[in-house]
C-alpha cells in the first residue's frame, strides 16, 4: 500500500505555477526531492504538510484524502514537517521542546530521541542559547518526538559546515536503518543522496525525474536542469 | 521507534485517596474547615474568642487553609515540583506578610490600599496567564471586569446579597462572556485579535452610557451594594486568600503541559501547529479562565466600593495590570504578585502627591521598563538561576 500519494498537484501564486501537475507515490523508503533554486521543492513540501493547499490535485496519506487538512491534523496522522530555518520554542529548554509533542501519538521515550540526535547533554539547556548546529539537531528531534510515520525534512543540513552536515547525515542513516521513513528536500546532493533510496527532481515546478539514486546521476534532463547541458561532465 | 500504547488512565485515583486517608489529615482538615467557617471575615472574625492566642493575628490564619490545602493537594497529586520555584514561594510569603502587616490596623488607609492592590493583582494574574503566556494581547480585560461588577450589582439589587454567591456568579458570567468572545475571535492572529479585544471595553462603556437607563436600570450602575466584609482588613484576608489560591492554580497550570503549549504559542504558533498541536482550544480555555477571574475581580471591586459603576470598564483596569505584568515579567505569574504590591501601593500613595500627573508618570515608567527590562525584574533573576543550574554540556 502506498504511504503517500500525490496526484496531479498544482499550486498557483497569482499567475505563477510554483508546483505544476506533480504526481508521485511513496511507499516504504526514503525519498529526496531535489532541484535548483525556485524549482518548487519547499512549496511541494508545504502542500504535503498542509501548510499550503493545492489549487488543483489531491494528496492522500495512508489511504486518506488529506488535501484540505490543516497542518496539525496532517501531523496527528503521522506526517510531520521540520523547518529549513530552525524554529525552536526559544523560551523552553531542549527537553521541554520535546515534551510538547512526546505524547501526541503514543508515548515516545524522550531519552532515546535525545540520545539519537546527540542532545542528551543539552537537555536542560535553554533553547535560545544553543548554537545553530544543535538547533538543526533539535529540529530533527522535535520531529522524532511525535513518533512520525513519515518525517518531512526541509533542508536538514542546510547552513551546516561539511563536518556537521556529515554527522547529521550519519544520524539520518541510523534513523533510516531503524525504519524511520523520510521525505527530504535538500540542495546538497553529494552529502544527502547516500541516505536516500529514490529521488524526485523538480524544475520550474514540474517533475523532470523520478527514479532510483543510480538512475538520477545519469539522467539527461537532470543534467540539463543543473548544468545547462546534458553533455557537460561526461 | 514504535511507542508503547498510551496507558488508559493518567492518574491512579485510588492511590491518591490512600494518601489522603490518613485520620490525622482528615481530622486536621475538618478542624480547619470548622474554624474557617466560624472565623471567616464575613462571620465577624475579630470578635471571636479564638483570637486569645494572638489577639489580632490568629483569625487570619484560618482562611489561608484554602491556600495551604491547594498546595498540599498539588504535592499529593505529584505536581509538587511544578511549585518548586523561589518566585512562587516569595509571592506566597508576600501575600501572607501584607495581610499580617495590615491586620495591625484593619481600618487604616494602608489596609484599604492593600485591598485595591489585591484586586489589581487578581487582574494582573488573569492577564498574565492568558496574554503573558500565550503572547495574544487581550485588551478586553476591563470589559469582563465591568461585567463582573454589573452582574454583582444586578443580583444584589434583585435581593441576593450572599457574598460567596455574588462572587461565584460573577466569575461564571465572566467566564461565559470570555468564552463567547474568544471562540470566534481567537481564530484571528496577533494584532487582529488585539484590535477586536480593544473594542470590548469601549462597547461596554458606550452601552452603559447610552442604553442602560432605557432598559429600566438604575443610572449608570448599581449603588448601595453589600460590603465584601466588615472592615478593609477582613476584605484583605478574603482577597489575599483568593490570590494565594489563584497563584497556586495558575502556577501549576503554567508549569503543566497546558502551560508549555501556551508558551509554545507565544514562541511560534505555526511551528506548534505543524507538529500536531491544535492550538485553538488551548487559547480558548486560557482566555475563558482569565475572563472568569476578571469577572471575579470586578465583583470584588463592586463589593468593596459598594457601587457597580460605569468606571469599571475604564482602561485604568487594563493599564495598571499591564504595568504590573511588564514589571513582574510576562508569563512569570508569581512576578505579577510581587510587582503588584510595588506598583499599586506606589500608585495609591503618589495619587495625592501628583494629582493629574500620576498616569503620565506611570506611562513613562512603563516605557522605560519595556526599553530596559523587557522581561521584568524576574527575567534577570531567572536567567541567573538558569545559568547557575545549567550543566556543562559536552
Amino acid at each position: 500500500m502506498s504511504l503517500l500519494t500525490v496526484s496531479h498537484v498544482t499550486r498557483m501564486f497569482g499567475g505563477n505555477r510554483a508546483v505544476d501537475d506533480v504526481s508521485f507515490e511513496m511507499t516504504d523508503n526514503t525519498l529526496a526531492i531535489v532541484g535548483p533554486n525556485g524549482a518548487g521543492k519547499t512549496t511541494l513540501l508545504n502542500l504535503i504538510a498542509g501548510q499550503l493547499h493545492p489549487t488543483h490535485g489531491m494528496i492522500r496519506f495512508r489511504d486518506r484524502n488529506i488535501t484540505r487538512f490543516p497542518p496539525w491534523r496532517v501531523a496527528r496522522m503521522g506526517m510531520v514537517k521540520t523547518y529549513q530555518i530552525v524554529r525552536p520554542f526559544r523560551s523552553l529548554t531542549v527537553d521541554e521542546n520535546l515534551v510538547l509533542f512526546s505524547e501526541l501519538r503514543g508515548t515516545v521515550d524522550r531519552e532515546e530521541v535525545l540520545a539519537e540526535t546527540g542532545l542528551t547533554d543539552w537537555r536542560n539547556y535553554p533553547t535560545g542559547a544553543l548554537p545553530f548546529g544543535l538547533l538543526k539537531r533539535l529540529e530533527l528531534a522535535k520531529g522524532l518526538a511525535t513518533n512520525p510515520d513519515l518525517l518531512l525534512l526541509d533542508e536538514p543540513i542546510g547552513g551546516l559546515s561539511r563536518t556537521e552536515a556529515l554527522a547529521l547525515v550519519g544520524t539520518l542513516a541510523a534513523l533510516k536503518a531503524r525504519g524511520v521513513r523520510m521525505l527530504i528536500v535538500e540542495h546538497r546532493l553529494a552529502e544527502i543522496l547516500p541516505v536516500v533510496d529514490r529521488v524526485l527532481a523538480l524544475d520550474r515546478g514540474r517533475v523532470i525525474f523520478h527514479g532510483s539514486r543510480s538512475e538520477f546521476y545519469h539522467d539527461s534532463a537532470v543534467r540539463t536542469a543543473y548544468l545547462g547541458s546534458s553533455d557537460v561532465g561526461g | 521507534m514504535k511507542a508503547p500504547e498510551r496507558p488508559s488512565a493518567r492518574f491512579d485515583w485510588t492511590a491518591v485517596w490512600k494518601r489522603f486517608r490518613s485520620p490525622f489529615y482528615l481530622v486536621a482538615l475538618a478542624a480547619i474547615a470548622v474554624f474557617t467557617a466560624t472565623t471567616a471575615p464575613w462571620a465577624g472574625a475579630s470578635s471571636l474568642p479564638l483570637s486569645l492566642l494572638s489577639p489580632w493575628l490568629l483569625p487570619i490564619y484560618f482562611p489561608f487553609w484554602v491556600v495551604f490545602a491547594s498546595v498540599y493537594l498539588a504535592f499529593v497529586l505529584g505536581w509538587g515540583n511544578r511549585l518548586m520555584s523561589p518566585f512562587y514561594f516569595a509571592a506566597l510569603i508576600a501575600i501572607f506578610a501584607f495581610v499580617v502587616l495590615a491586620e495591625g490596623a484593619p481600618t487604616s488607609y494602608f489596609a484599604l490600599s492593600l485591598v485595591f492592590t489585591s484586586i489589581y493583582i487578581t487582574l494582573a494574574l488573569a492577564w498574565d496567564f492568558s496574554s503573558g503566556l500565550s503572547g495574544y494581547l487581550n485588551f478586553g480585560l476591563p470589559f469582563f471586569y465591568g461585567l463582573g461588577a454589573f452582574v454583582t450589582g444586578y443580583f444584589a439589587w434583585g435581593g441576593q446579597r450572599y457574598i460567596p454567591f455574588l462572587l461565584a456568579v460573577s466569575l461564571g458570567v465572566g467566564a461565559l462572556g470570555g468564552f463567547l468572545f474568544s471562540f470566534p475571535t481567537l481564530r484571528l492572529r496577533g494584532p487582529y485579535f488585539s484590535l477586536l479585544s480593544l473594542l470590548l471595553p469601549l462597547l461596554g462603556l458606550d452601552f452603559i452610557a447610552n442604553y442602560w437607563t432605557q432598559l429600566g436600570m438604575p443610572t449608570l450602575g448599581y449603588f448601595d451594594l453589600p460590603f465584601l466584609a466588615p472592615t478593609p482588613g477582613a476584605e484583605l484576608v478574603i482577597l489575599s486568600v483568593a490570590n494565594g489560591f489563584l497563584l497556586t492554580v495558575l502556577y501549576l497550570l503554567r508549569n503543566s503541559h497546558f502551560g508549555l503549549i501556551l508558551r509554545g504559542i507565544r514562541d511560534d504558533e505555526d511551528a506548534l501547529s505543524s507538529q500536531g498541536i491544535w492550538t485553538f482550544p488551548y487559547k480558548v480555555v486560557a482566555f475563558t479562565l482569565a475572563s472568569g477571574i476578571a469577572g471575579f475581580a470586578g465583583a470584588a471591586y463592586a463589593l468593596v466600593v459598594t457601587f457597580a459603576g460605569v468606571d469599571t470598564f475604564e482602561f485604568t483596569f487594563l493599564f495598571l495590570p499591564l504595568l504590573i505584568v511588564i514589571l513582574g515579567g510576562a508569563g512569570e505569574i508569581a512576578g505579577s504578585v510581587l510587582a503588584g504590591y510595588l506598583v499599586i501601593l506606589v500608585y495609591q500613595y503618589t495619587l495625592s502627591w501628583f494629582p493629574g500627573l500620576n498616569l503620565i508618570l506611570f506611562t513613562a515608567i512603563a516605557i522605560l521598563l519595556v526599553l530596559f527590562l523587557p522581561r521584568g525584574v524576574t527575567g534577570p533573576v531567572r536567567r541567573f538561576i538558569q545559568f547557575m543550574s545549567t550543566p556543562e554540556a559536552g
